[in-house]
């Protein structure tokens, strides 16, 4: 179930986030890279401010993608060894939030990106030779699948940033 | 058919990373892989290959990919997955830093010094000298006084200008005479070697730029060289790149021993290379 699109303003936000290159399906990187960011954060001490996210930083389908896997944070944090520290920029996004399993999110996917063409609006996105580079461009998981276990009850955010 | 020898260290080593390195290895793998320890593979590897083998890992990756991208390769992020690289950023700069231009840049058929290029090393590529089986020797506590620095591996030329700049010092020190020793140790990128000779006491007007280095009393194994000195690299890669870590040794830091046999205007003479028998008990 998708809900109506939007768009929104949102403040910068800190976040911290395992990076990886993958391909689809992700098969067990995002739920690994998750869990390596929850175990290292906990160690350092630091908790989550909200859901954890995907930033798609840069999509070249049907190849590959650059994700960020993580959480946002209080404040900014250090990077290390393992995590790296980035700041979800403030701006004009569009929203739309998906309710059910998560194989459906391509198609909630092309449902925002269809709604903001149609809108006339425009992604903060630049074309690169790795691939399609994105200013903010982001999935938020508020939805526990393992306290959750009703799959048509699993939200998702589609959260992109619109250009300037 | 004649008896084939088992794998060695670096053979495990070559074989784990060929096989691994779009998974992005750590020291610690590759380590865990040949079963040594991290320092142990890391000397070996370094003395049997001429090259570090994090840098062997690199090069290794990023020559796969240099031949992905000038073979039309279409995504520069999946042929960086495949090399290990988990950042488009990272890649690139790894890239860069190698070749001097960019992923992009091989695609847009920019040409590169293929020297920079690395295949994998084969067994025969090892440039190995035959040994014979170390003597065993205990040995007293002693302390050494002499010119020391840091050298490439595979930079061996400089050593012989370390003992040139060192001459000027014998006879100076009170030393033991008759007898000179090359330490050598330290292993990481480069290592440690030290020109110098064995002094009972070490001289109150120690010129600055000489340094001390005390070996404790222990055991050696004792290698015997015999060939021409330009040729100790063989010796040294067949001691730390077969022998010492397929015995369960420990590659810490040894010396050469120069006696009055050994005639450095020739280069001949024989010398013999001392390394402590550290790491048995490990096996």
């Amino acid at each position: 179930m998708l809900s109506e699109p939007r768009i929104i303003d949102l403040p910068s936000r800190p976040y911290l986030a395992v990076r990886r290159i993958v391909k689809i399906p992700f098969g067990t990187v995002a739920s690994k890279a998750l869990a390596d960011v929850s175990r290292r954060m906990k160690k350092r001490g630091i908790a989550a401010a909200d859901a954890p996210l995907f930033r798609y930083n840069i999509i070249d389908m049907p190849n590959a993608l650059e994700v960020d896997f993580g959480v946002p944070t209080e404040r900014e944090e250090e990077p290390d060894d393992l995590l790296v520290a980035g700041v979800l920029p403030a701006g004009r996004y569009a929203m739309l939030t998906h309710t059910g399993p998560y194989r459906d999110l391509i198609a909630a996917n092309a449902a925002l990106l269809d709604w903001i063409k149609a809108e006339g609006l425009h992604l903060d996105m630049h074309p690169s030779p790795a691939g399609d580079v994105f200013g903010c461009r982001l999935e938020i998981y508020p939805t526990d699948p393992k306290i959750e276990k009703d799959r048509s009850k699993w939200v998702t955010e589609l959260v992109f940033k619109l250009a300037d | 058919m004649g008896a084939k020898q088992p794998m060695s260290v670096i053979d495990k080593a070559i074989w784990f990373i060929e096989g691994n390195f779009n998974r992005s290895p750590s020291l610690d793998d590759i380590a865990r892989a040949t079963g040594v320890s991290r320092f142990s593979l890391s000397r070996s590897f370094s003395w049997g290959t001429g090259m570090p083998v994090m840098a062997y890992l690199r090069a290794r990756r990023l020559t796969e990919a240099w031949k992905a991208l000038r073979d039309g390769a279409p995504s520069i992020l999946a042929v960086a997955l495949e090399a290990g690289y988990s950042s488009h950023e990272g890649f690139t700069r790894a890239f860069r830093d190698h070749f001097g231009i960019t992923p992009d840049e091989v695609r847009s058929g920019c040409g590169i010094d293929e020297r920079l290029l690395t295949e994998p090393i084969k067994m025969e590529d090892w440039n190995m000298a035959d040994l014979e089986e170390p003597r065993r020797e205990t040995r007293d506590a002693f302390t050494l006084v002499g010119l020391g620095g840091r050298f490439e591996m595979g930079g061996g030329n400089a050593i012989p200008a370390l003992w040139q700049r060192f001459q000027p010092y014998e006879g100076t020190l009170g030393e033991v005479p008759g007898y000179w020793y090359g330490v050598c140790g330290d292993w990481r990128e480069d290592f440690f070697y030290m020109a110098g000779v064995e002094v009972k006491r070490i001289p109150a007007d120690l010129p600055p730029e000489l340094t001390t280095y005390r070996f404790p009393a222990q055991e050696y194994l004792v290698f015997r060289h015999e060939a021409h000195l330009s040729e100790l690299n063989r010796t040294f890669a067949a001691i730390f790149g077969r022998y010492i870590p397929d015995h369960g040794y420990e590659p810490v830091d040894c010396f050469e021993f120069y006696d009055e046999g050994f005639d450095p205007q020739t280069g001949l003479g024989g010398i013999e290379i001392w390394v402590p028998a550290k790491g048995k008990h490990q096996r």
